[in-house]
């Protein structure tokens, strides 16, 4: 069983150089048979590996596999090695499943696109990079697959790069997850300093005996990581790249953006919990960033009127939750959260996209409604996604993945309840745009023609989606009704169990946090289900302005770095440092002048020249 | 002589039989396939001959030991590769291509000579043989613009620089009474003050090695030569008869460790910072390939002369590597040159490989290796050898004349690079390349060049073969 790990990463890679070499000569039901065929297969064998390990897990926890070892110095190694365990089976399932579903959404949804092959390749790049990153055993070939996703996001925001402004997202993305990538960089540095190796299980297991708990080195190592889990992640400070990505297509949108790539963060401090174990402040620092966050995000996820932008703030948001739950301590539930926040946030990006192709790709919810009768499929889907989003309680897995969140906010070892009350007031918020966003677009009188009607390769995917942002929550029920431990019990061997410091009835806690979702559905549907010049007027306040744009981030980015750099570079604009090169260049031209107008071609010269030379150094060695 | 003594003398007298029976060939009017052929045949025999380990001796005049060896290996080596590379060139030429053999057969002979002196009486004979033979080279083809010029330059200098080495010698033997190496440096070493006569006389005989070696500030007719004498011959100046200087300076001033003495230390010091700069420096300019490529040997010889500056355990086997790696690639250079001149000129400006990669995709690849190598670019063979010369100039601290080496490669990066461009560049809509006339010969001087390109590129990435090859050779 352990042969065919490799498989996984190969088969997607398989695809991209099929489709990168010979794409131009396909036809484009070979180009979708090639770019399906590879994830969907990876699919399957991601899915007979989760059987297998499931039934018969190995006594050590992990399977590993090694190809190749790339590079050796020293005592530093780092193999092309793929190690498989829990918490990589999680993710490889969302990756290869969710990932198979949006593939075959993509084939009817970029189906006139004139670059099609090209989508698929990067798609399938963009999956092989994704799973060399939760398979990698060390951090190295982890960065691999880190820059590989990197490198696809930017080539897929900017897919339809005729449009200037696309490329502008993409470099934005780029350039800012890179200052996370560069943090994460010096962290691995540190850390093989300190640790001697950069293997994960070696990490695991022997980060407590050389670094002490809270010392600064632990501390800076942690925060370093941290750094480069922001920036992947889109959290505080680094998030303003996000929502502008979603210039991509809506697969992409929902693949990368949504489902996979951005929980790259999650996987990453969730895999070195050893360290953050050992820096409490880290473990402080990763549950208030991710409070913030979400509190931020939120609000201005509450005033976005382009769909695709209500649903990037509300996953930085939602990502914000899943780094409460790393910080607070409760591991799997961060895990678990991810798993239903790609089922489902998967789902709405599909379902988005969806409908802005079928409005002659108008963005502006204000400019949409009375969807649901003419979209049905979509309409209930969308809603069963939203109810997941806006953890509408008990029948939507939302439900269960947050409240874990939200009750071990307040009594897991890092919790407080300072941090409680911001991840309620989130989840209020959280229902109320949620409910805005399907009140707008569905519901009221319809705004425009309808262009198209999306057919069964589209449906398909939502529906599968709609059932797992269902039944996904059942198989982690809380202890106080049905109790079900599915989830925690499978990750339980890579992760560290959650220590409560209090116990309170949680009860209680259910009952708030359901309250609190039905009365921000409530408010939403109140405030939003009447004519839209009511709501316009609503919104046409300066706070409302104040989300809109994203809490000003990018303003303020551009006086404290933009303007600077630019200020910096106008004074050098004339390169002082490239001046001493010039001047070697100038001072050899010159000498080169002067030399060669001793190579006259006359004899007696050169005669001349002879005796000079005869004469220097006679001279010169009786001087000596 | 007895018989016994002659056959130690074996390799030499291959050469000069080979003259002889090409001669008689010539008489007989054999065809210019043939003589070639014949002449092939003899660099072979000598270089199998050369490769039996038991041959060894020591006289008074010649000695022939494993370093010696080594550079008359690669001394018959590169006359084999210049024997490849002359048939097509010379063949449509309109003098009688028979001759040339002869003569350059001679001047091996010469150059071979040096590689077994260890006594001025065998170098002067050595250098005389080779002097001799390459006038008649370099102005072979006379009918060209600048062959008589080329050749009488090269003479009258040739015949006044070893007039400088002859009274050299000649100083240097009042005062030590002995023209063999070994002994000079033994006596001058007992010496509490060395006289100035033995000093005047070193520095005498420098002027007349310096010359052969076209170091600064001997280099002035350098790029005229070779601008002058057909591509081949120029070949033969940059390597064989340069070669043959190397190894008697490596033995007069390495092996006795005479370098290590203060004046002479001071001296060459001088040479090899001016050499390689000056040599650099006139390059960048130029757009004449072959003066460029005289330039360029000026930097190179200036490379080796920091070799042997700093002598140690290894310098010597550094200098030997350089001289191994700066030959191959130079062949290589002239021998894609040669390939590319036409009947009426040498293909010797800076346009003539102008998008040569758009239509000999093979030729200019070899070009670009050869051109990288010269320049000392990682993955080539010539960067190892800059390498070990910059590690032996460290080890002994030697900081001014690695950094002078440094800004030296840098600038000499320069007009390596602009040849490489040009070769890349959008080929200027010429008509069609006229065919060339020996397709089979054509061939064969593409393989042996393309051979050539791959020893230099599997020398790059495993140099440590010919590295513990080499160090066997000379301890």
């Amino acid at each position: 069983m352990n042969t065919v790990i490799w498989l996984l990463p190969a088969l997607p890679l398989l695809g991209f150089l099929l489709l990168a070499f010979l794409g131009a000569q396909l036809n484009r039901t070979t180009v979708a048979c090639i770019g399906i065929g590879s994830v969907s297969l990876a699919a399957i064998l991601g899915l007979y590996l989760a059987i297998n390990f499931i039934s018969a897990a190995p006594a050590s926890g992990y399977i590993s596999q090694t190809l190749w070892n790339w590079m050796q110095v020293g005592s530093f190694k780092a193999g092309i090695t793929l190690h498989y365990d829990a918490l990589s089976l999680v993710f490889v399932f969302v990756i290869t499943f969710v990932g198979a579903l949006i593939h075959i959404y993509s084939a009817e949804f970029m189906g006139h696109d004139e670059s099609f092959a090209r989508f698929f390749a990067y798609l399938n790049l963009f999956v092989c990079s994704m799973l060399i990153l939760v398979l990698a055993d060390n951090l190295v070939l982890m960065y691999l697959g880190w820059e590989g996703v990197g490198l696809c996001s930017y080539l897929l925001i900017g897919f339809w790069y005729k449009n200037s402004k696309n490329g502008i997202a993409a470099q934005k993305a780029f350039i800012i997850t890179r200052i996370g990538d560069t943090a994460l960089a010096i962290g691995m540095f540190l850390l093989f300093k300190e640790l001697g190796s950069l293997i994960i299980t070696d990490i695991s297991q022997h980060a407590s005996e050389k670094l002490t708990k809270g010392s600064s080195n632990a501390n800076l190592i942690a925060l370093l990581l941290l750094g480069g889990a922001v920036g992947k992640s889109a959290q505080l400070p680094l998030q303003t790249w996000l929502p502008d990505a979603m210039a991509g297509p809506s697969p992409v949108s929902a693949l990368i953006h949504a489902a996979t790539m951005v929980t790259a963060g999650i996987y990453l401090i969730a895999r070195m919990h050893a360290i953050f174990e050992l820096s409490p402040i880290g473990m402080h620092v990763v549950a208030i960033v991710g409070a913030a966050t979400l509190l931020i995000a939120a609000t201005s996820a509450l005033a976005q009127q382009d769909i695709k932008r209500v649903l990037a703030y509300s996953t930085i948001s939602q990502l914000g939750y899943m780094f409460l739950a790393l910080g607070v301590g409760a591991w799997w539930a961060a895990i678990f959260h991810f798993m239903i926040h790609a089922f489902f946030k998967a789902l709405l990006f599909l379902g988005a996209g969806t409908v802005i192709e079928a409005q002659h790709h108008e963005h502006n919810m204000l400019n949409m409604g009375g969807l649901k009768n003419k979209l049905p499929t979509v309409f209930k889907t969308f809603v069963i996604g939203s109810a997941a989003l806006a953890a509408l309680p008990l029948v939507s897995a939302g439900f269960y993945s947050k409240d874990a969140i939200i009750w071990y906010s307040l009594t897991a070892q890092n919790g407080s309840p300072l941090l409680w009350l911001v991840a309620i007031i989130g989840s209020f918020i959280t229902a109320l745009y949620t409910c805005r966003m399907v009140v707008l677009t569905f519901f009221g009188t319809s705004k425009t023609e309808l262009s198209y009607l999306p057919g069964p390769k589209m449906h398909i995917p939502l529906v599968v989606l709609a059932f797992l942002s269902v039944v996904g929550g059942f198989i982690e029920l809380p202890h106080n009704f049905g109790h079900v431990t599915l989830f925690s019990h499978l990750v339980e061997n890579v992760l560290p169990a959650t220590q409560q410091k209090i116990d309170p009835s949680e009860f209680l806690f259910q009952l708030i946090a359901a309250g609190v979702c039905l009365s921000g559905i409530f408010l939403g549907w109140k405030l939003y289900n009447g004519s839209r010049e009511k709501i316009v007027n609503l919104e046409s306040g300066g706070v409302f302005k104040f989300f809109l744009n994203g809490w000003y981030f990018d303003a303020l980015y551009k006086i404290l770095f933009q303007q600077p750099y630019y200020f910096m570079a106008r004074i050098n604009k004339n390169d002082v440092i490239d001046k001493l090169n010039g001047a070697i260049v100038f001072t050899s031209n010159w000498l080169s002048n002067q030399l060669a107008s001793s190579q006259t071609g006359s004899m007696r010269w050169y005669i001349m020249g002879i005796i000079a030379g005869a004469i220097m150094i006679l001279t010169l060695q009786l001087v000596l | 002589m007895p018989a016994i003594d002659l056959i130690k003398l074996m390799p030499l007298i291959i050469t000069s039989s080979g003259a002889l029976i090409i001669m008689l060939m010539l008489a007989v009017r054999s065809g210019h396939k043939t003589v070639e052929i014949a002449c092939l045949l003899v660099y072979s025999i000598g270089l199998a001959y050369l490769s039996k380990p038991t041959f060894v001796f020591e006289d008074n005049l010649f000695v022939v030991d494993g370093f010696g060896k080594l550079f008359m290996g690669l001394i018959l080596f590169s006359g084999l590769i210049i024997t490849f590379i002359s048939y097509a060139y010379f063949n449509e030429k309109e003098e009688n291509p028979k001759v040339y053999y002869v003569l350059l057969l001679l001047a091996t002979l010469g150059a071979q000579t040096l590689c077994i002196s260890h006594h001025f009486i065998s170098l002067f004979l050595g250098l005389e043989i080779l002097s001799m033979a390459l006038y008649a080279l370099i102005a072979y083809l006379r009918t060209r613009n600048y062959a008589i010029e080329a050749g009488m330059k090269y003479l009258i200098m040739a015949a006044f620089s070893s007039a400088f080495l002859l009274f050299g010698m000649a100083l240097i033997y009042s005062e030590t009474g002995t023209m063999d190496f070994a002994a000079i440096a033994n006596i001058i070493k007992l010496q509490s003050k060395i006289s100035p006569y033995l000093i005047m006389g070193f520095g005498l005989l420098m002027v007349g090695a310096g010359f052969k070696l076209s170091i600064v500030p001997f280099h002035l007719w350098a790029a005229d030569v070779y601008q002058g004498a057909p591509m081949p011959v120029t070949a033969f100046i940059a390597t064989i008869s340069k070669g043959g200087m190397l190894i008697i300076l490596f033995r007069l001033l390495g092996l006795t460790r005479l370098i290590s003495l203060t004046p002479i230390f001071t001296l060459m010091l001088i040479i090899a910072l001016a050499s390689m700069l000056v040599g650099n420096l006139l390059a960048v300019r130029q757009r004449n390939l072959k003066r460029i490529l005289a330039y360029s040997s000026i930097a190179n010889m200036g490379y080796l002369m920091a070799a042997l500056l700093s002598i140690d355990e290894d310098g010597l086997q550094t200098a030997t590597l350089y001289t191994m790696i700066y030959f191959v690639a130079l062949l290589t250079a002239f021998g894609v040159l040669s390939m590319l001149s036409t009947k009426e000129r040498d293909a010797d400006d800076l346009n003539d490989l102008k998008g040569m990669f758009w239509q000999k995709p093979l030729m200019a690849s070899i070009m670009t290796v050869s051109m990288l190598s010269l320049a000392g670019i990682p993955l080539t063979a010539g960067f190892i050898g800059k390498f070990y010369i910059l590690k032996s100039g460290i080890d002994t601290g030697q900081w001014l004349l690695m950094f002078t080496l440094i800004l030296a490669s840098i600038i000499g990066l320069f007009y390596y690079l602009k040849i490489i461009v040009a070769l890349f560049t959008e080929a200027p809509s010429s008509a069609a390349v006229p065919e060339k006339g020996h397709p089979v010969y054509y061939f064969i001087n593409l393989v042996v060049m393309f051979l050539l390109t791959i020893s230099l590129v599997v020398l790059g990435v495993y140099p440590q073969q010919l590295i513990s090859i080499l160090h066997t050779i000379l301890s």
